[in-house]
């Protein structure tokens, strides 16, 4: 007992007594316990050595410790065993991982408890050229932009992430780079049913023909096959109709559903009351309602109205989007690759936002049509080139050619 | 005069001994196995209608594994576990799901004082239409433990989630799966 209790001091002193989870070290394994059985049958298999006579050290008993340093030494052996066997191997690293992880044994398959923050990111490298009405506006850009996003696991239910974003202007030598920064930092997470996400996160509600930017505020989801969203927040609108992007709050709800089991039909709608908190003149509704139908495997389409009540610079409250798919990318997929064809008219009011990448007229709606295709080169690594051509409300002109070539790691 | 003041002090011993019990009551404690103080527990091979993919099962042995480590539980060999589970014809019987009569059946015949099964009937990752590089991941799964001491516990889950592919690469379902098989043992390793 003494011994033990000594035994016990030392590894809480040196940190091998590990978390609560973990056991005792130095308890002893007794003869009947699964995993004396198999470390015995990997002795007479000759994964371990065992003693003269193929035996396992019979009813002897052994601590955890003991056991993992046999595990340790199968593991080294794993190579020579077959399927059955590396399957008790695995086991049995399961078992002892907290031992083994004290003996400076990597067990590459399991998940220490110490990796609840997970990296991943996205570099994309794009090409964009706009070709306006009047030569004087045509530009182009040509940048890097890296994200990398921190998903740290907080229990079973919630996550928090954070995305750091960096832009390295490659066309014009760095002139236009942007300084590294944290661009979106949320909570997510349920609670019993209910799928909360606060923070600033991305938002794209139905299909983005209102909004697809950044959102400082609450979102709140439920329902199974009608679902539904309700958020309220800070949008980063375009600035039009005398919104002030900075200081533009925006409540609303979304709807979407389901139609049947093979989920062919699908419905959306939403509804965005978007105030300028210093001109109450300037507030408006928004809403949009639309549907998607699967053809096949192959075809899809949506389609959508949209609309305003209010009529900024007299340019109409009505408007629509609709796409048409073929095929689609799947980027753990490689060679896969998708098509689409859309059409959009957006009023003033209605497009806080949009979706299109067009859309870099920073208000007056837009009204045109993009052409595009995604292609997965690699696993992990997307292609993408668009043709659009469209203008704002106001009758601005412009064209885009857009390329781009994305990594996900 | 001196036989009533006996009776006294014995009733209101018994009274501080009930009273002392009812605001102390004694702990719940692990049943004793034939072995030692540890509940015996057999891990059923998991019944994956979903996939076949190896990283399910693999998943759900690490999490009980961990869950159900000795001494403070005592998992029982496949040697034991398998002939039964032959005997009873148990792919068969577990294919539409946990079934109770099994799984007490299954702990009468191997001797343990527990039994845990799984059941995954989804596990898929897709790609959204007009959203690309988001993921939907969705896992729908059962489990069940029958148990010597107490009532049996029933678990059933229906997960989705949504995230951009960078957020989750192609792992978003199996990483939806592992936190939900968490969910699992930990209720059922409730004493």
């Amino acid at each position: 007992m003494k011994k033990t209790a000594i035994a016990l001091a030392m590894a809480t002193v040196l940190g091998v007594a590990g978390t609560a989870m973990a056991a005792n070290p130095f308890t002893d394994v007794p003869a009947n316990h699964w995993s004396y059985a198999s470390v015995s049958k990997l002795a007479q298999a000759g994964i371990i050595e065992g003693y003269g006579d193929g035996t396992f050290r019979g009813n002897n008993s052994i601590t955890r410790y003991e056991m993992a340093q046999m595990v340790a030494k199968a593991m080294a052996r794993s190579d020579k065993a077959d399927a059955a066997q590396k399957a008790m191997i695995e086991k049995l690293a399961a078992e002892y991982s907290a031992e083994l992880n004290n003996l400076g044994v990597r067990v590459s398959a399991l998940e220490k408890k110490t990796d609840n923050v997970k990296i991943t990111g996205q570099a994309r490298m794009r090409y964009q050229d706009f070709d306006a009405d009047s030569s004087d506006n045509n530009s182009s850009n040509a940048q890097l932009r890296t994200r990398l996003w921190l998903t740290s696991t907080v229990n079973d239910d919630w996550k928090f992430v954070n995305m750091i974003e960096d832009i390295q202007d490659l066309k014009d030598n760095g002139t236009a780079d942007t300084d590294v920064f944290m661009a979106r930092a949320y909570a997510d997470g349920k609670v019993g049913d209910v799928a909360i996400k606060a923070g600033r996160f991305d938002y794209k509600p139905v299909w983005g023909a209102a909004f697809d930017d950044d959102m400082d505020g609450l979102l709140v989801g439920f329902g199974k096959d009608l679902k539904v969203n309700v958020f309220a927040g800070r949008m980063a609108v375009n600035t039009k109709g005398g919104y002030d992007a900075d200081k533009t709050d925006a409540y609303g709800a979304e709807l979407a559903y389901n139609f049947g089991n093979s989920k062919k039909w699908a419905a959306k709608a939403g509804y965005y009351y978007v105030e300028k908190t210093a001109d109450a003149s300037a507030n408006n509704d928004v809403y949009e309602a639309g549907v998607s139908y699967k053809f096949d495997k192959n075809w899809a389409a949506l389609a959508q109205y949209i609309g305003s009540s209010e009529d900024f610079d007299d340019t109409g409250k009505d408007g629509y989007y609709g796409k048409v798919f073929y095929k689609g990318m799947n980027l753990a997929k490689k060679g896969s690759w998708g098509a689409y064809a859309s059409a959009y008219d957006i009023p003033t009011g209605a497009g806080l936002n949009t979706t299109f990448d067009l859309d870099t007229f920073g208000d007056s709606g837009i009204k045109g049509y993009e052409v595009g295709f995604d292609y997965a080169m690699l696993k992990n690594v997307q292609l993408h080139v668009a043709y659009a051509d469209g203008e704002n409300q106001l009758g601005v002109d412009k064209s885009m050619a857009y390329t781009y070539v994305a990594m996900y790691f | 005069m001196h036989v009533a003041k006996k009776w006294f002090q014995w009733c209101a011993l018994l009274v501080v001994v009930l009273g002392f019990v009812a605001v102390n009551p004694a702990e719940a404690a692990l049943p004793k196995s034939m072995w030692g103080t540890a509940p015996k527990v057999a891990v059923l091979p998991v019944v994956n209608v979903a996939n076949d993919d190896p990283a399910v099962t693999q998943i759900v042995l690490e999490k009980t594994v961990e869950a159900f480590r000795y001494p403070e539980f005592e998992m029982i060999s496949d040697d034991v576990l398998l002939p039964v589970l032959t005997k009873l014809n148990y792919y068969e019987a577990a294919k539409n799901g946990p079934d109770k009569q099994l799984l007490e059946e299954i702990r009468k015949q191997s001797g343990v004082d527990m039994v845990v099964m799984f059941f995954v009937e989804e596990i898929t990752q897709n790609t959204i239409l007009g959203e690309e590089a988001v993921e939907e991941s969705r896992v729908k799964a059962r489990a069940m433990g029958v148990y010597s001491w107490k009532q049996p516990v029933s678990l059933s889950a229906d997960r989705e989630e949504r995230a951009d592919y960078a957020v989750v690469g192609d792992k978003g379902a199996i990483n939806l799966f592992k936190r939900t098989i968490n969910k699992f043992v930990g209720e059922l390793k409730k004493i």
